[in-house]
């Protein structure tokens, strides 16, 4: 009657992030919910998705920036896919579907207290792999936004690199192997 | 530590409150909540094994018969029906626990 469930709202969040993990995560076992540990878990999978993590003293912040291996092999098959059909890298619709899906799924995150810049490599240099930032501000509290958004926008590129994929592949024709003929009966009967 | 209890005051107030102790149990289906199908199997699965202390493990949960907004209305849920953070609620629950901690009296009785 009086029993009190000591951190619930942690507890739907881990619930929340657990959902996540099974929409996402290919062969996620699940585990004991605690809600104690729901904010190790959502920094330790963002630090397992992001490439580098840089802390500014002067702001208080938190710099995340992420390339997602599919995301540097979209670039890679746009590359591609560009000079096959002798489009211009940046006009590519490939290029741009991407830019508007990032752009929509930051926005309609829901993420409040941070910032972010994606942009296109001009050049793809092994320096500059970095194509996507996250600065979190020290109030910042949308994990579960943050980690639904980046699962997002990693299977997007993931999609779009099976389409490019198939795309590039030249189509193969199956060859059937012709049958030699057959000599007739009176032929056979002959020799 | 000793309660003044106003038994009047205590019934009166028991008898305009929501029906809160029924919709724990087998009430939640009934339409005139409103509760969603996710929100109900939310409560079952979560909110009733965590108050008697049992542990959840996500593998037993079915993520797909419940949605984020479900989620979201759960928290409202708990503060509604079982917990409001008010100072009466913790008086309340200190004078429960008082009076579940208090050894059995035999009252005197009277026959006439």
């Amino acid at each position: 009657m009086f029993e009190e469930i000591y951190g619930l709202e942690d507890i739907i969040q881990t619930i929340a992030l657990e959902k996540l993990f099974f929409d996402y995560k290919e062969d996620y076992a699940g585990g004991i919910i605690d809600g104690d540990n729901f904010y190790i878990i959502a920094s330790e999978t963002v630090y397992d998705l992001c490439d580098h993590v840089e802390y500014l003293d002067y702001t208080d912040s938190t710099l995340y920036f992420f390339s997602f291996p599919e995301m540097r092999k979209f670039y890679k098959l746009c590359k591609e896919h560009c000079s096959k059909h002798h489009i211009k890298f940046q006009k590519s619709p490939y290029i741009k579907g991407a830019m508007d899906f990032v752009t929509d799924s930051i926005r309609c995150s829901g993420m409040r207290n941070f910032a972010w810049n994606y942009w296109i490599p001009p050049k793809l240099k092994k320096k500059r792999q970095h194509q996507f930032l996250i600065e979190t501000g020290c109030y910042f509290q949308e994990w579960i936004e943050m980690i639904a958004a980046l699962f997002e926008i990693r299977q997007y590129f993931r999609e779009k690199c099976e389409e490019l994929q198939k795309e590039l592949t030249p189509a193969l024709t199956i060859v059937k192997p012709k049958k030699a003929p057959v000599p007739d009966t009176e032929e056979r009967k002959a020799a | 530590m000793a309660f003044v209890l106003d038994l009047k005051l205590l019934r009166d107030n028991l008898d305009q409150s929501s029906p809160r102790i029924e919709m724990v149990g087998d009430g939640l289906d009934d339409p005139e909540l409103g509760f969603s199908e996710g929100l109900i199997y939310l409560i079952r699965n979560v909110i009733i094994p965590l108050t008697r202390k049992e542990k959840i493990n996500s593998a037993n949960l079915d993520f797909s018969k419940f949605t984020d907004e479900d989620l979201a209305d759960l928290y409202d849920y708990y503060n509604t029906n079982y917990y409001d953070g008010s100072s009466s609620w913790y008086k309340l629950k200190a004078f429960y626990q008082q009076c579940c901690k208090a050894p059995s009296q035999a009252a005197p009785i009277r026959f006439l």
